[in-house]
Formats: structure tokens, C-alpha cells, sequence
């Protein structure tokens, strides 16, 4: 667990390992390491690349910042226009390697897909419970904004889910594994405007909270889907054109930076409504 | 600190321990571990209390100080005692009215 903690510090900014690395690795020499300290070392590496301006010495860096809304809104199209083009080709799409492994990979890759995708989806599950006592006493304000975008919401995450689980957009392990890689992300897209909608009412705060930690992981899960799949890819790559070689790809680029902005985003809507007194552990 | 600070976001709350664990004198990332553990139950995690410290450090509420070995002591400045107490005074009003309307009373506010 301690080597797995090291290894983990090594996911930090480099400014952010020279200047604090040294201290953590003896806390993490002193101190019993058990999971959750490495999901808690697992999030500061999130938080401390989405916040390197923070970093003392590390300098404030001359980036551009757009929209996450705006980043998530056109990943989605370029998804789907990627998508196209992969799955027009199918011969490539249909390369699965032969043997156990790629059928095993692919099954762990849908499955982690799907995963992420339900995740996400159950993630607002309280928040609509909530939204609905809510609406029960007053039938004004944010918890109605609520429940009446859920059902716009739920039709396009219910068609991702559907074709990713029911083999409805490919039959073949491969293109079963990475259709989930571009369905995934959208799904996840749609599932953030709840949360975003409902941090704007401090009543809603605690099923906000815990959406939003559910849809970090649920990003997480979606971005780790797409390990098993790269490794298909290239199993099956010596008979898969360079055009959807490309596509997928630049698919899986795009899914990847759909799945950080989603975690950001997630993560952000936790920060927004923490409550302002300590609470002990 | 009172207002809520976008910089500080979920760590609000262990920046305010860390605070008041720095009060009592400088302290390096293990002692304020056990410190706030036993001041206020609280277990922090390594990555939680750096992604403080580092919020603190950027806000100069607090500063770090040479390192002795592979420890390095971190020291609260003025700004980080004057942060402190409108932090402490803001959570005292909040107990003063908390334990006012918690209290059992009779008929409709």
C-alpha cells in the first residue's frame, strides 16, 4: 500500500511534487496507508492539476479557460460525427483479435462503460427524491426546474444506456467496447445539468453533494473503460484501416477530455455546496 | 474566510482546523495530522491536508518555514489570525442561534 501510495504522488503536477512530494512521502512513511488514503491521494491529484495556478512557486500559467458547458457541448457532436465515420467501416469494426483475451478485454471494457453510464444516472437519483419532497410543499423555485428537466434528460441517457448494454449500435465485442467510449461521455454530459441546476438552492445541498461525488467517479470509471479498449484496438489493429484507426482515436481523445471536464465539473458542484462549519470525521 | 471563497471550495472546512492547529505554534504536516485528530476527531488524509496547505500558502494566510530533514514546519501570519477570527466569529453566531431556535418552544414562528 505504501509503494502504491509513492506511486500515486507521481500522478501530481511536477511544481506540486517539488514542493510538497518530499512531505507527503514521509507522512505516507509514518502513517498506516489503507485505501482511503489513496482515494483521498487520488482526488488531491485531480484537484491539484485542475488548481495548478494554486501551487506556490509553481507561477501562474498563461491558459486559456473555456466554459466547461461549452468544452462538454461540443465534444458531444464531435463525438458522434467520430463515431460515424468508425462505424461506417465495418470490417475494421468487426476486427475483434482472435482467442480468450480480446473477448475478456472487451467484456471488461462494455462493462466498465455501462458501469459509468449507470453511475451516473443513479447519482441523481436522490437528488429527484429530494427535488420531489421539496416540490410537495412548495411548487416554486429550483426543485421543480428539477423535475421538469429530468424527463428531457432521461430520454437520450436511457438510449445511451439501452444500446451500450443491448449490443444495439455493434455486435461485435470490439465495436460493443468502444461504442460504450463514445456513448459514455454524452451520457455522462446530460447527467450533469441536474446537479448544476439543483447547487443553486442551498435546500437541495446534500443530494447535490453526493451527486456530484458519484459523477466524479462515474467519469473516472467511463476514462478507465478505455484502457481495455486501446488495448483491443491494438490486438486487432494490423487489420483495421487507418481511417477508423484515426476516428477511434481521435474518438478516444475526445471521450477522455469529455470524462475530465465531467470529473471537474462534478467536482466543483461538491465544492459549491459544502457546509461553511468544520464537521468532525 | 467568513465569506466562502472559491479557491478554498471543500476545503474550507479542514482550512479552518488547519488554522486554528497553527495558532497554537508552528506545526509540520504530521503533528497537525495528530493535532486536529485530537483537538476535533477529525482523521485528515495526506492529500487533504496539502490541497489546504497549498490554498493557505497561496492566500498567505499562512507560510511555510525552513525544512528540517524531510519535515517542514508551516507558521500562520497575521493575515491567516485575522481570517481565523472572523472565521471563529461567524461559527460562534451560528451556535448562539442554532442553540436559541433548537431550543423547545411552543406555538407556530
Amino acid at each position: 500500500m505504501r509503494k502504491l501510495g509513492g506511486a500515486v504522488i507521481g500522478l501530481y503536477p511536477r511544481t506540486w511534487r517539488e514542493r510538497y512530494g518530499e512531505e507527503v512521502r514521509d507522512l505516507l512513511s509514518t502513517r498506516p496507508v489503507r485505501l482511503r488514503t489513496l482515494a483521498d491521494l487520488s482526488f488531491g491529484a485531480v484537484d491539484a492539476w485542475s488548481h495548478r495556478g494554486l501551487i506556490p512557486g509553481g507561477g501562474r500559467s498563461m491558459k486559456i479557460r473555456i466554459p466547461a458547458a461549452a468544452l462538454l457541448g461540443a465534444g458531444a457532436p464531435a463525438l458522434l460525427t467520430l463515431w460515424g465515420q468508425a462505424a461506417r467501416d465495418l470490417p475494421s469494426l468487426n476486427a475483434t483479435a482472435a482467442g480468450r483475451v480480446p473477448h475478456v478485454l472487451a467484456s471488461i471494457s462494455s462493462t466498465a462503460f455501462v458501469a459509468g453510464i449507470f453511475m451516473a444516472v443513479l447519482a441523481v437519483a436522490p437528488l429527484l427524491v429530494h427535488a420531489a419532497a421539496r416540490t410537495m410543499r412548495s411548487r416554486d423555485g429550483v426543485p421543480v426546474v428539477v423535475l421538469t428537466m429530468a424527463p428531457f434528460l432521461a430520454l437520450p441517457v436511457g438510449f445511451s444506456l439501452f444500446a451500450e448494454a443491448g449490443d444495439g449500435l455493434a455486435r461485435d465485442p470490439l465495436g460493443n467496447a468502444i461504442a460504450g467510449g463514445f456513448l459514455a461521455p454524452l451520457a455522462l454530459a446530460l447527467a450533469l445539468v441536474l446537479p448544476a441546476i439543483a447547487r443553486l438552492d442551498p435546500v437541495l445541498a446534500l443530494s447535490t453533494r453526493s451527486a456530484g461525488t458519484v459523477q466524479a467517479l462515474a467519469a473516472g470509471m467511463t476514462a478507465f473503460a478505455w484502457l481495455p479498449s486501446i488495448a483491443l484496438m491494438i490486438l486487432g489493429s494490423p487489420s483495421m484501416s487507418p481511417r477508423f484507426l484515426i476516428a477511434v482515436a481521435a474518438g478516444a481523445l475526445c471521450s477522455l477530455a469529455m470524462c475530465a471536464t465531467a470529473m471537474k465539473v462534478s467536482l466543483r458542484h461538491r465544492e459549491a455546496v459544502m457546509a461553511p462549519a468544520a464537521a468532525p470525521a | 474566510m467568513g465569506r466562502r471563497a472559491p479557491e478554498l471550495g471543500r476545503f474550507t472546512d479542514v482550512a479552518l482546523l488547519v488554522l486554528v492547529s497553527l495558532a497554537e505554534g508552528d506545526k509540520h504536516g504530521y503533528r497537525m495530522i495528530q493535532d486536529i485528530e485530537e483537538f476535533s476527531g477529525t482523521s485528515l488524509e495526506p492529500g487533504t491536508l496539502y490541497g489546504a496547505l497549498m490554498r493557505l500558502e497561496e492566500r498567505k494566510w499562512i507560510e511555510a518555514l525552513p525544512a528540517a530533514e524531510r519535515r517542514r514546519p508551516y507558521r500562520i501570519t497575521p493575515a491567516g489570525r485575522d481570517a481565523l477570527g472572523e472565521q471563529l466569529a461567524t461559527l460562534r453566531r451560528i451556535e448562539q442561534t442554532g442553540t436559541r431556535r433548537a431550543r423547545p418552544s411552543w406555538g407556530v414562528a
